[in-house]
């Protein structure tokens, strides 16, 4: 079992969506993993909404990390 | 040992050496052994005893099945707990050699088979019969191993034996003080309960024709092992007093214990692990001194460590770089006196070790009452001829794979296939080769129906 | 050298080792040897209305060779009259006035009793009482012991009666036989108590004979459940000392009892929270000799550690013992083998494999020789290789960079402003 892959799978996906110009949004965790929304910081595209599903507990560290790293960017 | 002087207590010098572990020895002992993964010794036993797992069913209680672990991998599991060099083989691959002491894997699994022996439990099942019948020829461990696999497949099994017990080797050719014979007989009747039928005082070749074998049976394996000490070539040889290794064993092991040793002056010519056996055999029967003779040197030994360690124990003395010449008689035709000559070590030979020559005018004479003669075994060659097989001065010549030889429904193992040069072969050696003998017949004759 | 004397709820003691109330303690003869011995004080063997017992009473857990690595008895308290104790307590007393003696207590649940047995002891000279709501078998059944201890009001009820009489501090033993141990330690600290003790043994079956199929022990051929103690009981003790320890609201003292063996186990508990300790298996396993090394153990620890007194180690690894929630997630360790002590038993491996998460691989190095590498991007640093590893300092858990630290706590709460 490498579970790192999918975690860097995961990570992948996260940093891209940040590259971007996303934001974490919500965050919904129940049974089945993370759910996390990302939206466009841009004004014009609020509409384009991603959610993320997430599996590993690594990956569940790492967007809470980026979304704490964010936050303190903009403070 | 004591120095005995008369025939009543030379008895206790042939109770075994080693004792048993105490139960409170086998509790630390098995609580210390750390339970490896695809640990190494079991891949360095020659039989894979899978050694963690016989282990931990002492450590929890279960000794029926440590024995049934020891016994299903290596039918001479009892012989072997006592006789195996185990520190060259299981105890030495023991990864506890590099942070304390090595587990007693031996003394372990002599304590499992133990409880079997005492207690009668039956560790095997014959298979269902498969209508087919092998024969095996000598009844030591390759043959006996190959009986006992073959009985559990579903063959019908006949063993012949030309001596009067089964077990070979390992009930006439190792010291009682290494290996009580009582221990290689349980073996023989673990064999026996399965239903193979051991015809004892039964040599092929003169009791039962070889032709009758190949024609009777579906298979024959050919395990004789080897036969007696080689004769020296020398003037006296025919002397009183002048004996064979392997036949004088025979009879200590037999329980033939004489007084006629006591006091006396012996020379064992040979340094191998027989002639050390001979020679602590002589000390115990209680004479006076007992030289190894021996035309190499220390370097070139063939006997294990333990057992030159043994021997020196025992107080044996070594005449290295030294050869018989003659033994010369007493005039009444008794052995007197050995004429030897002194030897130095030369160029490599073919066994690869320095070529012994003699030393010109450097004869000598030892007075000696008694010599054992223990300079190898010479082979069956006349049997293996009969049976027609390829053979390289009576090493019969098989497939490794199959042990099928250049008659493919006859097939052969143990000593009877071991070359040369290479070490003593062991009773451990000789069970796998039975083993797998026994596998490759079953898959051949499966293959076939 | 260290001062190894303590000041345990006003009770000064040479040293902080006691023996619990049990077996050990039972006559003046044994607890005058154990003084001779050099134990601080003892806790005297339950006094109360005297009772009888059965034979067999104990039996013990051996593990791999190893005795004693659980203990669990049914005798039930003293069964000698209270005035043959009272007597021997008192002539203890007299020989060593420097040791403490404690007076454990056990009676029904009625304040005559309590006020009667309270005074009685007092009376001969004892340095504190220890009121015993622990023992769950036998005296359970009669609604004393356990029985009234798992009942915080009960707890509550009965110090106060054995305060309303007391003049020396007192000290309620607590039971383990509980969800939460701080409900009866809160209780006892309203009750009035001047400090608490624990643990009391725990609900146990020592085991079945498989030839008999009687329990272990058993008496005639039936048996009850004991009270465990010994090493196997230490990391349940010491956690329920923690749990005590960090409660905010109460500062009460606290004496550490269970499994304590060894000056290490002793210094494990005084950072823990415990002031005073107890011990009662490892003197019966060995006698009571086995206090010399454990006063010279943690005297040559705190020198080592440059402490002047044992007061010092109090509580000093409390604040250290938290909340799940307050665990950095961002923390990581790896495991690392250090090929030159491996041994290859190939323990790691097959744990990790089968228990863990398979990041320990075997290999054959360019040497041909057997290997074992971690990879350490999924080694989730769980430590159950170098657990089972045989040879110290094989494998290293080792710290990894991470990111700043994050509990669970902070991360619920960053979520929650989304």
């Amino acid at each position: 079992m490498h579970e790192y892959k999918i975690f860097l799978k995961e990570k992948k996906q996260i940093d891209e969506l940040m590259e971007q110009g996303c934001q974490i949004v919500s965050v919904k965790e129940n049974l089945n993993g993370a759910f996390v929304q990302f939206r466009p910081i841009d004004e014009e595209a609020l509409d384009q909404v991603n959610t993320l599903r997430l599996l590993t507990p690594d990956s569940r560290k790492y967007f809470t990390n980026q979304l704490r790293l964010k936050r303190q960017v903009k403070n | 040992m004591r120095i005995p002087d008369t025939k009543e207590n030379l008895w206790k010098n042939f109770d075994e050496v080693r004792a048993d572990l105490k139960p409170k020895e086998v509790m630390e002992e098995v609580s210390r052994c750390l339970f490896c993964y695809d640990a190494p010794c079991t891949k360095a036993c020659p039989t894979n005893i899978n050694v963690p797992s016989f282990i931990k069913k002492i450590a929890s209680g279960n000794m029926k099945g440590a024995a049934h672990v020891i016994m299903e991998a290596n039918p001479m599991g009892a012989t072997c707990a006592r006789v195996c060099p185990t520190e060259e083989l299981c105890e030495g691959a023991c990864v506890l050699n590099d942070a304390s002491l090595p587990i007693m894997i031996g003394d372990l699994q002599r304590h499992a088979t133990n409880w079997a022996m005492k207690n009668h439990e039956p560790l095997f099942q014959p298979g269902k019969p498969n209508g087919k019948t092998v024969a095996i020829v000598g009844s030591g461990p390759a043959g006996l191993s190959a009986a006992r696999e073959l009985a559990r497949y579903g063959f019908k099994v006949t063993v012949y034996e030309k001596k009067d017990k089964a077990g070979g080797l390992d009930t006439y050719g190792i010291v009682p003080f290494r290996l009580p014979q009582a221990i290689s007989l349980w073996e023989v009747e673990q064999v026996e309960s399965l239903g193979v039928a051991i015809h004892t005082n039964t040599e092929v070749g003169k009791d039962v024709q070889v032709e009758t074998l190949m024609n009777d049976f579906d298979a024959v394996v050919l395990a004789v092992g080897m036969s007696d000490v080689p004769l020296l070539g020398i003037p006296g040889e025919d002397l009183d007093g002048v004996h064979d290794a392997i036949q004088f064993i025979e009879k200590v092991k037999d329980g033939h214990l004489t007084d006629r040793f006591i006091g006396k002056r012996a020379a064992v010519i040979g340094a191998g692990n027989t002639a050390i056996d001979a020679a602590t055999c002589l000390k115990r029967l209680g004479a006076a001194n007992v030289s190894m003779v021996y035309r190499r040197s220390e370097a070139e030994m063939t006997a294990y460590p333990f057992e030159y360690a043994f021997a020196k124990q025992d107080g044996i003395e070594f005449r290295w770089l030294t050869q018989p010449k003659s033994f010369i008689d007493d005039g009444l035709g008794h052995v007197a006196r050995m004429e030897c000559v002194r030897m130095k070590l030369g160029e490599i030979d073919a066994s690869g070790r320095r070529r012994p020559e003699k030393v010109k005018n450097s004869e000598f004479y030892m007075d000696i009452d008694v010599v054992v003669k223990a300079t190898g075994q010479v082979r069956y060659t006349s049997l293996i001829e009969a049976f027609g097989l390829e053979n390289d001065h009576g090493i019969v010549k098989v497939n490794p794979e199959t042990y099928q030889t250049s008659n493919p429904k006859v097939y052969a193992a143990g000593d009877v296939i071991f070359g040369n040069g290479s070490g003593e072969a062991m009773v451990v050696a000789a069970a796998e080769q039975g083993k797998k003998t026994a596998r490759a017949i079953q898959e051949q004759m499966l293959s076939r129906i | 050298m260290a001062d190894l004397s303590i000041n345990f709820a006003g009770i000064k003691s040479m040293n902080p080792f006691w023996l619990a109330s049990g077996p050990p303690t039972n006559s003046g003869y044994q607890v005058q040897r154990a003084f001779e011995a050099g134990w601080g004080g003892a806790v005297w063997k339950t006094l109360g209305d005297p009772i009888v017992n059965v034979t067999s009473r104990f039996s013990a857990l051996h593990y791999n060779g190893q005795r004693v690595a659980g203990f669990n008895n049914i005798e039930l308290i003293t069964d000698r009259p209270l005035d043959v104790n009272l007597r021997e307590i008192a002539e203890t007393k007299k020989k060593f006035p420097k040791q403490v003696i404690i007076a454990s207590l056990m009676v029904e649940p009625v304040q005559e009793k309590w006020h009667e047995i309270v005074k009685k002891v007092e009376d001969v000279g004892v340095d504190g009482l220890e009121l015993n709501f622990g023992c769950p078998h036998g005296m359970a059944e009669r609604g004393m012991g356990s029985a009234s201890g798992q009942v915080p009001e009960l707890v509550e009820k009965q110090t106060s009666w054995a305060k309303e009489a007391a003049e020396t501090p007192v000290i309620v033993k607590l039971t383990p036989n509980i969800t939460d141990i701080t409900a009866t330690a809160y209780a006892a600290s309203q009750g009035g108590a001047d400090a608490i003790s624990l643990i009391n043994t725990i609900n146990s079956l020592m085991g079945i004979d498989l030839d008999t199929w009687n329990t272990i022990p058993n008496v005639a051929g039936k048996g009850t459940h004991g009270g465990y103690c010994g090493p196997a009981v230490k990391p349940i003790a010491l956690s329920m000392v923690g749990e005590c320890a960090r409660q905010t609201d109460s500062n009460i003292p606290i004496s550490g009892i269970g499994g304590i063996g060894t000056w290490r186990d002793a210094a494990e508990f005084m950072l823990m929270g415990a002031t005073g300790l107890q011990v009662c298996t490892a003197a019966m396993h060995h006698g009571f000799r086995i206090v010399e090394d454990m006063i010279d153990g943690l005297n040559n620890y705190l020198d080592e550690k440059g402490l002047a007194s044992v007061m010092d180690l109090v509580g000093r690894s409390v604040p250290k013992y938290r909340d799940w929630g307050d665990l950095d997630l961002n923390h990581r360790v790896v495991a690392r083998i250090n090929q030159d002590q491996c041994i290859h038993c190939n323990k790691c491996h097959i744990a990790c494999e089968d228990g863990a998460h398979q990041c320990i691989e075997m290999y054959t190095d360019k040497n041909g020789k057997p290997a074992l590498k971690v990879r350490e991007e999924d080694c989730v640093g769980c430590n159950l290789c170098s657990i089972v590893c045989p040879v110290d300092g094989a494998i290293d858990m080792i710290e990894k960079p991470g990111e700043e630290p994050m509990t669970w706590n902070e991360r619920q709460a960053l979520l929650n402003t989304l």
